[in-house]
C-alpha cells in the first residue's frame, strides 16, 4: 500500500489540507476565499467557456452518427433496467444538495435580483438561475467524464481511471503519462475535498432539521458534533465490510423519500401555482440556457459579479469536483447503452427532474413569501438568518410536518453516508491503479480522511467557506475534463472511419 | 508587479492549453489511428 507514490502523495495532500483546517480553520477559509475570488476574476471566463463547450459536445454527440456507438461490445446489453439506471445516476449526482437548496437557492437569487428588476421578473429569473446551476451544464460535466470512462472502459478494456484514456490514445508521448498521473492525483484531491463539503452540507441540513423539529435556539457546536459522530460511525462500518448492494438500496430509498416529498407538496400545495411556475420555468430554461452558459457579467457592477462568482462559477467548479466520482459511478452502471441513450439518460432526464424539483419547492417558497400574514415568520427572513432551516420551515406550512421533516433528516443522513462509502471506494480504486476491488484498509483510510475533511468544513461554520475550499481544490480538474473530451473525440473520429 | 507577472504567465498557459487541445484533435497520428482502427476491427470480428 505504501509503495504507491500516487497514493502517498494524494494522502499527504489531502491530510495536509485536513490538518491545516483543523489547526487554523479561519486561516484556511480566508485563504480559500481570497484565492477563489482571484481565480474567478482572472479565469472565470475559461470555466464558463469550458462548460459551454462540454454542453455543445454533448449535444453534437447525441445528434451525430457517433450516437449509435455502444459503450461496450456490440452484443452487450444494458445491465440495469432503464428506470433503475436513471434513479441510480440521479442519486449519485445530486444527493444532499437537492434537499439543502430546494427552496433556499431560488429565494437567495430572488433576494439578490429583486433590487435590479420587478418582483415578478426577479422570481422568474431566480428559478431560471437555479435551474441553470443544476441543469444541462452540470450534467454535461458529469456526462462527458462518465462517457469517456465508459467508452474506454467497456469498449477498449481500459481501467476506470482518469489517466487510462489518455495513455491509451496518446501513450507514446511522455506528456500523456505525466498528464495522466496528474489527472489521477487531481481527481483524488477533488473527490476528497468535494465529499468533505458534502458531509458538512449534510450536517448543516440535519442540524437545521433537528433545531426546527425540537425548537432549539442556538445550540452551538454540540449538535453538529453529535451528528458528525453518527455520520462517521455509519460511514466507516460499510468501508470495513462489503455492503455494496445494501448501499445501492439505501441510496434508492433516500431518493424515493425525496421524490415522495416532492409529490406530496405538489399535490397538497397550491398545485396550479406550482405547475404554472414549472411550465414557465421549462420554457424559460430551454430558450435561454445556451446564452446563459456564456454569460460572465463583465459589464455589470461588483454586486452582480460577486453573485456570479459565489453562485454560478462556484457551482460549476463544485460539479467539476464531483465529476471523477460521479463519472466513474455512472460509467460503471451504463455498460451496453449507446452514446445517444447515455446522453439522453444522463443529460436530459436529471435536468427535467431538477426543473420540477426546484419548481415545486422554489415556487412554494415564493407563494409563502407572498401570502405570509403580516407579523408572521416569512421564508425570506429564514433564508437570510438560517439557510439550513429553509426546507423545514417550508414543510411546517404543510400537514404532517413532523413526519416530513423527519423524512428529510433521514434522507439527508442516508445521502451523506452512501456518498462517503461510494467515494471511499472510488478513491481506493483510483489510488491503486484502477483495481475494482480495493482493500478494506485503503477504503477505511479514505473514509477517515473524508470524515476529517468534513469536520474541517463543519468547523469553518458556513456553507460559503465550504464552497470556497472546494472551488480552490477542484478548479485544476477543468483541464483534465477537456483533455478527456478531446481524447474521446479523437477515438470516435478514428472508429468512424 | 509579481502578481501581474504570474497572471500573464497563467494566461499564456491557458491560451497554450486551448491551442494544444485543438492541435491534439486535428493532428493526424498514424500510429494511434492504426492501433485504434485495429482494435475496432478486432471488436467487430469478435
Amino acid at each position: 500500500m505504501f509503495r504507491n507514490p500516487l497514493l502517498l502523495i494524494a494522502l499527504a495532500l489531502t491530510t495536509a489540507v485536513a490538518v491545516w483546517g483543523l489547526v487554523d480553520t479561519a486561516g484556511l477559509t480566508a485563504y480559500a476565499k481570497a484565492s477563489t475570488q482571484h481565480m474567478f476574476q482572472q479565469r472565470g471566463w475559461f470555466v464558463m467557456l469550458s462548460v459551454s463547450v462540454l454542453f455543445i459536445i454533448m449535444l453534437l454527440l447525441a445528434l451525430s452518427r457517433y450516437g449509435k456507438v455502444k459503450l461496450g461490445q456490440e452484443d452487450d446489453e444494458p445491465e440495469f433496467p432503464t428506470v433503475t439506471w436513471l434513479t441510480m445516476l440521479f442519486a449519485a449526482g445530486m444527493g444532499v444538495g437537492l434537499l439543502y437548496n430546494s427552496a433556499s437557492e431560488p429565494i437567495s437569487h430572488y433576494l439578490a435580483i429583486a433590487e435590479f428588476t420587478s418582483q415578478a421578473s426577479a422570481k422568474s429569473n431566480a428559478l431560471f438561475l437555479t435551474n441553470f446551476h443544476w441543469g444541462l451544464h452540470a450534467w454535461a460535466i458529469y456526462g462527458i467524464t462518465g462517457l469517456v470512462i465508459a467508452y474506454f472502459g467497456f469498449r477498449k478494456g481500459c481501467p476506470y481511471l482518469v489517466s487510462a484514456p489518455l495513455i491509451h490514445v496518446f501513450g507514446r508521448h511522455r506528456w500523456a503519462h505525466v498528464a495522466g498521473w496528474l489527472g489521477d492525483l487531481f481527481a483524488i484531491f477533488a473527490i476528497a475535498i468535494g465529499l468533505g463539503g458534502s458531509v458538512a452540507m449534510g450536517v448543516f441540513q440535519i442540524q437545521g432539521g433537528i433545531e426546527t423539529l425540537f425548537n432549539l435556539k442556538n445550540p452551538g457546536m454540540t449538535i453538529s458534533m453529535a451528528i458528525f459522530v453518527a455520520l462517521v460511525v455509519a460511514s466507516l462500518i460499510p468501508c470495513m465490510v462489503d455492503l455494496s448492494k445494501g448501499m445501492g438500496k439505501l441510496s434508492n430509498t433516500a431518493l424515493g423519500i425525496t421524490i415522495a416529498l416532492m409529490i406530496f407538496i405538489l399535490l397538497d400545495g397550491p398545485t396550479h401555482f406550482m405547475m404554472s411556475a414549472i411550465t414557465e420555468a421549462l420554457g424559460t430554461y430551454f430558450v435561454n440556457v445556451f446564452e446563459q452558459g456564456f454569460k460572465t457579467y463583465t459589464f455589470f457592477d461588483q454586486r452582480v459579479e460577486g453573485h456570479f462568482f459565489s453562485w454560478t462559477l462556484t457551482y460549476m467548479v463544485w460539479w467539476l469536483a464531483w465529476a471523477p466520482f460521479v463519472g466513474v459511478f455512472i460509467a460503471r452502471i451504463s455498460k451496453g447503452r449507446t452514446i445517444r441513450e447515455f446522453i439522453i439518460g444522463v443529460w436530459l432526464v436529471p435536468t427535467v427532474f431538477s426543473i420540477f424539483w426546484f419548481g415545486v419547492f422554489g415556487s412554494m417558497g415564493f407563494f409563502q413569501a407572498i401570502n405570509a400574514p403580516a407579523g408572521a415568520a416569512n421564508i425570506l427572513e429564514v433564508v437570510q438568518t438560517n439557510v439550513a432551516q429553509t426546507t423545514f420551515f417550508l414543510l411546517e406550512q404543510f400537514p404532517l410536518h413532523q413526519l416530513t421533516s423527519a423524512a428529510v433528516i433521514i434522507a439527508a443522513f442516508i445521502f451523506v453516508v452512501t456518498s462517503v462509502v461510494s467515494a471511499a471506494f472510488v478513491l481506493g480504486m483510483f489510488s491503486v491503479g484502477g483495481d475494482p476491488n480495493p482493500s478494506a484498509k485503503i477504503k477505511l483510510v479514505w473514509g477517515a480522511i473524508l470524515c476529517a475533511l468534513g469536520l474541517v468544513m463543519i468547523l469553518s461554520g458556513s456553507i460559503d467557506a465550504v464552497r470556497a475550499i472546494i472551488a480552490i481544490s477542484a478548479l485544476p480538474f477543468v483541464f483534465f475534463v477537456l483533455l478527456l473530451m478531446v481524447t474521446l473525440l479523437k477515438a470516435l473520429k478514428v472508429e468512424a472511419r | 508587479m509579481l502578481t501581474h507577472l504570474i497572471n500573464i504567465i497563467l494566461n499564456v498557459l491557458v491560451f497554450a492549453f486551448i491551442g494544444f487541445l485543438i492541435y491534439l484533435y486535428l493532428e493526424p497520428e498514424p500510429e494511434i489511428e492504426g492501433r485504434l482502427n485495429e482494435e475496432s476491427s478486432e471488436g467487430k470480428e469478435d
